[in-house]
């Protein structure tokens, strides 16, 4: 046990690394990446809020993921709803079909949807954007969201019933109290995956209506690395691991994301 | 015991089938106003489909379920007017004991005033003051029970339905809440419909028993009918203990009848029906048997194989002849208990005989 | 009383329309920009030239695939592509498994912490850990100083656009899917089924061969599918840590599909790319699920 106990707090640190590097690189007080840092400044976190083009990105990205979470969770719970009280034959079939953008890569789903939305005329759109997010992002809505209502007591519904409800005071009065855990849940991560997604975003926004992800990524891959990139990656790399703390111990992320197997 | 002579429930010719199996028989039952009504039966025996028929959140395959003398089949749950509570009671998870209790208010559009009375009323009524502000997590089972039944009762229900309500309890509370709900029952005169699988609560608490078995009722009548008179032998071995055994019937004379039963001889009486040389299955109950130390006419001779003291009374195994008998017993006048091993006498009073029909074949 | 036996059959009736009205949005949504968009980009592949505003449908061949299935480079990259993702499937099993066991072991904050570090890559952005990596394995980069200051190296090393650097970044990447799927999968181990192993003096590796690693191998098998799949077809990692000095079938269909603007070929590359990752990982589940004779397992 206790090989296993050091093996695995060394892939901890492993893992941590990356994250953890970024920090000390941004506090540099050159424009270069370089570890040790030269010199110790805070200048560059500072910088992140005088780059327009960075906080464009990221209001954009902002905006993109809200979207899509909101409208993904809206059309997945009725999927599951339906999903959960329907026989066991039709709901592989449903399953395995509203599941199934993830079994494609997502960079041959991207090339897809470029050339697709060319001919529709919603290449480099928001909507389009948004749209693609949905597609990826719902069968991992749907699952999270299947968990939720799995749990749900129907003797609550039928209490509610009898007492003198109609479907849609049950709905809101019952039903929804109990899946409040499983939407937070659907919710933030549906966010999360959109605000990080990189492949879609980069095949189908436009130039100049760039995301977060594909503004740093372009920064790495063509030019304009700055500090302020790392400064940036650890500031959300932070909100990243408060968020999961905050899930963890609230609504317990193995229970919700291992309806992602 | 107040029972109108309105029906407030009656079912027709119901029929129910799950998956090719067919749950409900066509039944047919009525249950009059203001009466507690159990359906006893064991599990499968299809009384809780017969409650979700009642209130609605089931539909019947064939024949009709009236309410209060109208047809209901069509009705939804919420417009039947019914209180219900399950055997997990069901309280919502996220509102306190008084908003549980308040939801049906809630939902009529009830003031705030009224909600507040009525359901402070019903918390006195379940014995609960002071729980309002409690979140079902933090009551005990039995106080989740009473906030449940109050939660039925607020809206004041002619027709109150309970499914398994006490399983979920301890021995002790079990006892409590039987008390608690007859009273329940008496003060506010609403009728009740039980359904469970444990005789002795039925016997407790109800004015009628229907008891059920595979989809039919096999007899439906007071406790003390159902008990001591039951119609067959799976009624007679379901409420209570017996002695079942089969006889040969030797003649018939007037108002009684001779049975041999391997070597005894014993005398029946109200016959009808019976002639001789036919074959009578009959019972009787384990408290009915008299155990004697000296024989007379009337006695037949038996062994005791089995003595076990259970403090208020004594189990005693007889044997007579290839046969047993069960046998409850107080300790004899003279103080001392029969003992394994000894020859005793014991005799059969012939108004505790209960002659049962043929076990019908299944339908 | 037909009226009242034919009353029941309605509600049925209106539940299925209500389910079917439920399931409309995302039905539409996925046939239309899901499914559409991959028959088009069939059709796509077919195109002898690049779609143009002169010449909107150009004629049909099978030029392309010829080209693909042909021309060596197509070949290697394609191959490399798979070699990618199977070293990188075989390094976060290796690593995930023993680090989700020891998950199910512990609880509290220290789990949190464990768990934090191994779905870090989930919750941050995927260029955020390229980019640590990409500065922890520069040139004189912070582990070279490490392990320069302790005397294992000297000089400055090239670990950037290597095979070694491509496949550890990967895993990386994809150890958080894998620890997901094991933690779920040994956490469904009844706890009691060990015990009685115990109790019957089964040591610790009878125990994990005969009963544990038996009883999560759907869940690996379910890992290895996800990690062979996802790693496969990245391409983001080789552009970044590789500099293309790998080259991978994914940064083809990358190429020709923004830069060479050539669609038709990027499309074909696709859909080869996505044939071979579907043939192979449904082939290995059902290879698997032979060789240890259990139902169902899900691809997914």
């Amino acid at each position: 046990m206790l090989g296993l106990r050091i093996f695995v707090y060394i892939v901890v640190v492993l893992m941590l690394l990356p994250v953890l590097i970024t920090f000390p690189v941004a506090l540099t007080s050159v424009a270069r990446i370089s570890f040790p840092p030269v010199g110790l400044s805070g200048r560059w976190f500072m910088a992140i809020f005088s780059d327009t083009v960075l906080l464009d990105s990221i209001i954009r990205s902002f905006w993109l993921a809200t979207a899509a979470a909101i409208v993904a969770i809206t059309i997945a719970l009725p999927c599951a709803f339906v999903i959960h009280r329907s026989t066991s034959r039709a709901r592989e079939l449903l399953e395995t079909w509203i599941t199934g953008p993830r079994m494609i890569p997502q960079i041959v789903f991207a090339l897809a949807l470029l050339a697709y939305f060319e001919t529709i005329g919603l290449a480099e759109t928001f909507i389009g954007l948004v749209i693609s997010h949905l597609v990826i992002t719902i069968p991992f809505a749907f699952r999270t969201l299947l968990v939720s209502v799995s749990t749900m007591d129907k003797r609550l519904e039928w209490s509610s019933d009898v007492l003198g409800a109609t479907p849609a005071q049950t709905f809101w009065r019952v039903m929804v109290p109990q899946l409040k855990t499983g939407l937070i849940a659907a919710f933030i991560f549906t966010f999360i995956l959109s605000f990080n997604n990189v492949t879609l975003a980069l095949f189908l926004s436009g130039f100049g209506q760039r995301t977060l992800p594909v503004e740093m990524f372009q920064r790495m891959n063509v030019g304009g690395m700055t500090p302020a990139i790392p400064a940036l990656s650890f500031v959300l790399a932070l909100v990243g691991v408060v968020l999961f703390i905050v899930l963890d111990r609230t609504v317990g992320v193995y229970r919700f994301l291992a309806g992602r197997d | 015991m107040r029972a109108g002579n309105e029906s407030i429930l009656r079912f027709e010719n119901i029929s129910k089938i799950f998956q090719g199996q067919v749950v409900l028989n066509n039944l047919s039952l009525e249950m009059r106003q203001g009466e507690f009504l159990t359906l006893l039966g064991p599990s499968g025996c299809g009384k809780t489909t017969s409650l979700n028929l009642v209130a609605g959140l089931l539909q019947p395959d064939s024949g009709t379920v009236f309410l209060r003398g109208q047809v209901a089949n069509a009705l939804p749950p919420r417009k039947r007017g019914l209180g219900l509570v399950f055997q997990s009671w069901a309280l919502f998870p996220h509102l306190n004991a008084f908003d549980n209790i308040a939801y049906g208010l809630k939902i009529r559009g009830a003031t705030e005033t009224e909600i507040r009375t009525r359901v402070m009323a019903m918390l006195d009524l379940v014995r609960l003051p002071g729980v309002e502000q409690k979140f079902p997590s933090q009551l005990s089972g039995g106080m989740q029970q009473r906030v449940a039944l109050a939660r039925a009762l607020v809206t004041r229900p002619d027709l109150l339905l309970l499914d398994e309500p006490l399983s979920n309890l301890d021995a002790s509370l079990r006892k409590e809440m039987q008390i608690e709900l007859r009273r329940i029952h008496s003060e506010l005169s609403v009728s009740t419909l039980l359904v469970t699988h444990s005789q002795e609560e039925a016997l407790i608490m109800s004015d009628r028993i229907a008891v059920m078995r595979r989809g039919r009722i096999e007899c439906i009548d007071t406790p003390s009918v159902v008990y001591n008179r039951p119609p067959n032998e799976f009624v007679c071995s379901f409420v209570g203990d017996a002695n079942i055994f089969r006889c040969e019937v030797e003649q018939v004379s007037g108002r009684e009848a001779m049975l041999k039963w391997g070597a005894i001889r014993f005398v029946i009486a109200e016959p009808s029906g019976l002639a001789g040389g036919q074959m009578l299955t009959v019972a009787i109950r384990p408290e009915n048997v008299i155990l004697h130390r000296a024989g007379t006419a009337d006695t037949h001779d038996g062994l005791v194989k089995d003595a076990i003291f259970k403090g208020s009374h004594f189990d005693y195994v007889i044997s007579v002849g290839d046969d047993q008998l069960h046998v409850i017993a107080l300790p004899p006048v003279d103080g001392v208990p029969f003992a394994q091993g000894e020859q005793i006498c014991f005799s059969l009073p012939k108004s505790r005989v209960i002659p049962l029909a043929e076990d019908r074949a299944d339908g | 009383m037909a009226d009242a036996a034919a009353r029941p059959r309605n509600p049925d009736r209106r539940r299925a329309l209500l389910s079917a009205l439920l399931l409309l949005p995302v039905c539409a949504l996925l046939l239309v920009f899901f499914l559409a968009p991959l028959i088009q980009l069939v059709n796509l592949s077919t195109f002898a030239q690049q779609p143009s505003a002169q010449n909107l449908k150009p004629p049909h061949s099978l030029a392309n695939y010829l080209n693909i299935l042909s021309d060596p480079f197509y070949l290697q990259i394609t191959a490399n592509a798979l070699l990618v993702g199977f070293w990188t499937t075989i390094a976060t099993l290796v690593i995930s498994y023993p680090v989700a066991y020891y998950i199910t072991k512990i609880s509290g904050w220290e789990r949190t912490l464990i768990s934090v570090a191994c779905l870090l890559p989930l919750f941050v952005n995927v260029i955020v850990s390229i980019l640590g990596w990409y500065i922890l394995l520069l040139p004189y980069g912070v582990i070279q100083q490490i392990l320069s200051s302790l005397g294992l190296v000297t000089g400055s090393l090239q670990w950037l656009r290597t095979m070694p650097a491509l496949v550890g970044v990967l895993t990386y990447e994809h150890i958080p899917f894998a620890v997901l799927i094991l933690v779920s999968s040994l956490q469904a181990i009844p706890q009691d089924k060990i015990n009685a192993a115990r109790l019957l003096g089964a040591g610790i590796p009878r125990i994990f061969f005969t009963l544990i690693l038996p009883l999560t191998m759907p869940g690996l098998v379910a890992s290895a599918i996800l990690v062979f799949s996802l790693s496969a077809s990245s391409y983001l990692v080789p552009i970044l840590i590789g500099a293309q000095r790998i080259k991978v079938l994914p940064l083809s269909i990358f190429s020709y599909g923004t830069e060479l603007q050539n669609w038709p070929l990027a499309a074909a590359l696709s859909i080869v790319l996505l044939i071979l990752v579907v043939a192979i990982t449904y082939l290995f589940a059902r290879t698997m699920n032979r060789i240890t004779r259990r139902g169902e397992w899900e691809m997914v």
